[in-house]
């Protein structure tokens, strides 16, 4: 078996759990490197999505934990913006990459994992979030500020400003909410967007307009003093 | 020329919009004022960050993660081939039955041939118990055929205890997808060479 192993793979055989998997002592994994871990001679950051995909499917953990530690901030991202606050977008995220670990076989590589990723953060998000509403801000949550004011970075009024998008983003449909964020954000093309939300290009392109249609509606409502 | 549509404003949001409308947009007041409102929206939307969190969450969340984990069972293996045994040998095993209905269906009488290359002895108690195999058995008996010889130096020579105990028999619903693809003439020898088998258990029963 290992023999085979060896022919197939560059690392050892992994099914006896490493000292330092994810598993670990916290300091364990504190040490381990943002990039990526060396891990019984194994630099798992030195490896592209796939391999550590593969290593993973063939019981390394610690891979796991470095496509974790490369896809998190995305993945985070993602759920923050659709949720809006920090504690939802965290347990969101973490329900994606225990979703993404249990399905991993099914990656089929023919597409960038974090495509895959993205993916799978809209369905949790879809679904997760459709049990527990979010709290939409009110559109003017503080004292009115005229954003058309003549001083573009006063600290006050880009922060108004942000809770007034944030509000509109909100009360967004759940889906034109996701393509807002996949397309402005983290700038996917609408065909990547369609992927991840399991629809066509056409009701992407659709509903990223009609989103904006509906963000300056709101937008224009909000901001009036 | 007609407004831009739907599509195009968003193309022209991005500054991609092709030369012929980008024209019609720098000419039409009413499309430049409506892509210009569409720009700003997404500046607007653009531009709210997402807070940082504190630099130690991300090692947090990925702690979260590997607890949450190491209660999962190792994730199934991919379907390739050589991580299912199974499919290779319900794979082989097909592809003899298929080559061997193939080469049947090719040879004009060799139909019944099955039955009585398997055992000189057993021709001819299925010969006694069908009467209607019993002439192209005989005459197939004869001419000993190279080919089925072959199979059955094959199958001789399979050692089948694991075959038993993993897949010789074939998964679910690929007999039946099997059988469904053969010819006309390759079912009908099938279903000879069926018959040719329970013929004498019948005979013996009864």
């Amino acid at each position: 078996m290992s023999d085979v192993w060896q022919t197939r793979f560059p690392w050892p055989a992994p099914f006896a759990p490493h000292a330092s998997t994810m598993g670990g002592a916290p300091s364990d994994r504190v040490a381990m490197a943002a990039v990526g871990t060396v891990d019984g001679g194994i630099d798992h950051g030195a490896l592209d999505d796939r391999a550590l995909v593969a290593a993973t499917l063939a019981g390394d953990r610690a891979a796991f934990d470095v496509i974790v530690r490369r896809h998190q901030r995305a993945i985070y991202g993602i759920c923050h913006r659709f949720t809006g606050n920090h504690a939802d977008a965290a347990d969101l995220a973490q329900d994606a990459f225990v979703r993404a670990y249990r399905g991993l076989a099914r990656f089929k590589g023919d597409a960038a994992l974090s495509t895959w990723l993205h993916r799978i953060a809209v369905n949790v998000c879809l679904t997760r979030v459709s049990a527990k509403t979010p709290v939409a801000d009110p559109l003017e949550p503080l004292d009115p500020v005229d954003v058309r004011g003549d001083r573009p970075d006063d600290p006050l009024r880009r922060a108004q400003d942000a809770a007034l998008v944030k509000a509109a983003i909100a009360r967004l449909p759940k889906k034109q909410r996701l393509t807002v964020i996949l397309r402005v954000y983290h700038e996917l093309p609408h065909e990547e967007i369609a992927r991840a939300l399991g629809s066509s290009v056409g009701t992407v392109k659709a509903n990223f307009f009609h989103a904006l249609q509906n963000l300056r509606k709101l937008l224009a409502d909000g901001a009036r003093p | 020329m007609s407004h831009l549509s739907r599509d195009e404003r968003l193309l022209a949001v991005d500054d991609v919009l092709e030369a012929p409308r980008a024209a019609h947009l720098a000419a039409c007041e009413g499309c430049r004022a409506e892509v210009a409102a569409l720009r700003g929206v997404v500046a607007r939307v653009r531009a709210v960050d997402v807070p940082e969190p504190s630099p130690l969450f991300w090692d947090h969340l990925a702690a979260r993660v590997g607890d949450a984990i190491a209660r999962e069972p190792r994730p199934a293996r991919g379907r390739a081939w050589w991580n299912l045994p199974q499919w290779g040998w319900g794979l082989a095993a097909l592809a003899v039955v298929a080559a061997g209905s193939a080469y049947l269906a090719a040879r004009p009488p060799a139909t019944p041939a099955v039955a009585v290359l398997r055992s000189g002895s057993a021709t001819g108690a299925r010969a006694g118990a069908t009467p209607t195999l019993s002439a192209t058995s005989t005459e197939a008996g004869d001419e000993r055929d190279e080919g089925w010889g072959l199979i059955a130096a094959m199958a001789d020579e399979t050692d089948l205890t694991p075959g038993d105990a993993t897949a010789l028999a074939p998964l679910a619903g690929q007999s039946e997808l099997s059988i469904s693809q053969l010819s006309r003439d390759e079912r009908a020898a099938l279903i000879a060479e069926l018959e040719a088998e329970l013929a004498p258990r019948s005979g013996r029963e009864g």
